[in-house]
């Protein structure tokens, strides 16, 4: 696992911590890479999910001085097709990172 | 036993589910339910009081609007489209109608100032000059809400800009904005709900009274018993000790809202009053202090006893001292002691102290600026009982003089302090609004009375409360509240002597104590157990036949300020 995935994955899980802050005991998420974030089975609903995007930008950008963008119209036909989890979230914004890195 | 939480209402014309969520989850004291009310529904939520969100009877509300929104006209101005300012405080004196029609539902309303995110740039230059700059309107709404609601006694406006201030430059996420009309990050949130929650706090009566500081390297730099006082950091050209001596103008300000100082240190107490008397830059003398305890012992003991002694109660006191273990200590020993983390860095201990939020209360009065001058005039009452053989013999010494007022207007701010703050000698415990407590004051069955203790160490203000509620030959003491200033002084014994009177006077022929325990009210069930009232199979319930008499205290002069 490289220092990026491993940034990567802080940020994810910093996330959760804040955004469980303001959910309901039911509704919370562990920090899991088999977590559900998006589809049927998550526990968050559209706010919640707005909410977990936006502070994963802003944590992802502390810890590693990227900007990413997860909430634009490209993510989020990416996410309903290929994005579930919260590993899936660690993975794919860990190559967003390392191909924008290589550019 | 635990307490039901306290219910708050969100009322905003923005989506304010996040804060919500954010109350629910807070566990630090007091413990609230939030309800969001349905979104951009504002005026009408305010309007309607058979809306379905004022069901659940919150207990109080907050209201947290956007400028735009709550003025037509300052969204106009915002496209810098023509516009007036009398339009925009047109708007201004609408909503503030709606706010006050709102305020009779809730023990408190709360109300947060507007703002625009601070990117925007306005008129620039001209945008605190123009009469259509941005700013300027915004600075005008703002002083006219203030003022439109500044004698409403259950309204509190809050100022947003503090918070998203605080949080800077991450407060505001255009994204949460687009995305779920969240017009704040949750920092921002978290920074009304802190400052909420203290003025609940301060509401329910639950606010510090008391701060309890070390000495060395707290008060001033450096350990004074090693490099005597002519050497202790304080004032002077050298940063840190311009930071002690504005640390220590902080804590004498805090006095003058009714917060009482107090010192627990391990030092010699020659040396370091003598440090407090005759340093030059010294702020802080010993008259400001309630009262200290400098010596070797243990800390935690140390402030047990200066806190039993000032009477009051562990979770009224805030500890600072700049040793982390004898915070660590005290933290331990007593964790309803609230001990800030102090930095390793002095020139950070007043931003520290100022940022507490823990004295927040909803009315300084002139009581409260003259607090430590009263418990000062205690220590000197202790100190003459310390003369004196007998308990009797020191009360009449004492000359104390108990008068007694109906509720007026002048004193209606001070009772509803007192009702709201007093736990130990509280028989019901019961919390009222200044108007709510006027309003039943005024029952033709009801009867309320205060009153002033004065002797010859000095006068200790309005420091009880007396109520009554007549029914056929029944008149039940609803409230007996005294300030633990005076307790143990015999007033208690004047007010009961007062509700025999008042009994007799309205033909009843049984006077009745109700007590509703409490954590904090054993001292008031121990008072009704030794008053001579009979106490039957309840044992909370205490009763005196009126056609007996209830002797006034020999050593009490009572003097009726009104016709009674």
């Amino acid at each position: 696992m490289n220092s990026n995935h491993q940034k990567v994955e802080k940020a994810v899980f910093d996330t959760i911590d804040q955004l469980n802050r303001q959910l309901s005991a039911r509704n919370r998420l562990t920090k899991n890479r088999n977590e559900l974030v998006i589809g049927e089975d998550s526990k968050l609903d559209s706010l919640g999910l707005i909410n977990f995007l936006v502070a994963c930008e802003q944590n992802i950008e502390v810890l590693t001085g990227q900007k990413i963008n997860l909430t634009g119209d490209e993510m989020f036909a990416n996410a309903n097709s290929t994005l579930g989890t919260v590993g899936d979230f660690i993975d794919y914004i860990s190559n967003q990172i390392s191909n924008s890195e290589n550019e | 036993m635990s307490k039901e939480k306290t219910h708050i209402l969100l009322i905003a014309d923005f989506n304010i589910e996040n804060l919500s969520g954010l109350f629910n989850n807070d566990e630090v004291h007091p413990q609230i339910k939030a309800t969001a009310a349905p979104f951009d529904q504002a005026a009408q939520i305010l309007m309607d009081d058979s809306h379905e969100c004022w069901k659940s009877i919150p207990e109080y509300a907050l209201v947290w609007t956007t400028p735009d929104k709550v003025s037509p006209a300052f969204a106009q101005l915002k496209q810098f489209e023509t516009t007036t300012i009398e339009k925009i405080k047109s708007d201004i004196d609408q909503l503030a109608k709606q706010l006050i029609k709102a305020s009779t539902r809730v023990k408190a309303l709360f109300v947060a100032t507007w703002t625009i995110p601070p990117m925007e740039q306005g008129l620039g230059m001209l945008d605190l000059k123009s009469d259509a700059g941005v700013r300027r309107a915004l600075q005008i709404m703002n002083s006219k809400i203030i003022e439109l609601l500044n004698e409403q006694k259950n309204i509190f406006v809050l100022d947003s800009s503090k918070w998203i201030g605080k949080v800077g430059s991450k407060a505001i996420s255009p994204k949460l904005w687009y995305l779920g009309k969240i017009p704040f990050a949750n920092e921002v949130f978290l920074e009304s709900l802190y400052d909420i929650k203290a003025a609940i706090n301060g509401i329910e009566g639950k606010s510090k009274k008391l701060i309890v500081v070390d000495l060395d390297n707290t008060l001033w730099g450096g350990i004074v018993g090693d490099i005597g006082w002519e050497n202790i950091r304080l004032g002077g050209h050298d940063p840190v000790g311009e930071a002690f001596k504005d640390f220590q103008q902080d804590l004498k300000a805090l006095t003058n809202r009714g917060i009482l100082l107090g010192i627990v240190s391990k030092n010699e107490e020659k040396t370091a009053l003598e440090a407090i008397e005759k340093h030059p830059e010294m702020i802080l003398h010993s008259d400001n202090f309630a009262g200290w305890k400098i010596n070797w012992n243990d800390k935690a003991q140390n402030l047990a006893d200066l806190v039993s002694e000032l009477n009051l109660g562990m979770d009224s006191v805030v500890f600072i001292d700049d040793n982390p273990v004898e915070r660590d200590r005290v933290r331990e020993s007593f964790p309803e002691v609230l001990v800030p983390e102090m930095p390793e860095d002095k020139l950070l201990f007043p931003s520290v102290l100022k940022s507490l939020r823990c004295f927040d209360n909803p009315v300084i009065s002139d009581e409260d600026r003259i607090r430590t001058e009263k418990y000062r005039a205690e220590q000197k009452r202790k100190t003459s009982r310390a003369k004196v053989d007998s308990i009797d013999d020191w009360l009449k010494s004492l000359e104390t003089v108990v008068t007694v007022e109906p509720l007026f207007p002048v004193n209606l701010e001070r009772t509803a302090q007192l009702l709201n703050k007093t736990n130990q000698m509280n028989l019901s415990t019961r919390r009222m609004t200044a108007d709510a407590l006027k309003m039943w004051s005024e029952n033709k069955n009801h009867e309320f009375w205060t009153f002033r203790v004065a002797d010859k160490f000095g006068d200790s203000g309005l420091v009880g409360i007396l109520s009554l509620e007549f029914a056929k030959e029944n008149a039940a003491i609803v409230d007996f509240v005294l300030s633990c200033r005076v307790m143990g002084r015999k007033v208690e014994e004047t007010m009961a002597h007062l509700a025999i009177m008042r009994a007799k006077k309205n033909r009843a022929t049984e006077v009745t104590a109700k007590l509703i325990p409490t954590e904090r009210n054993s001292p008031c069930l121990k008072f009704w157990q030794n008053s001579g009232f009979q106490c039957g199979n309840d044992t909370n319930l205490f009763k005196w036949e009126v056609s007996k008499t209830y002797e006034l205290p020999g050593s009490i002069k009572l003097i009726f300020k009104s016709e009674l």
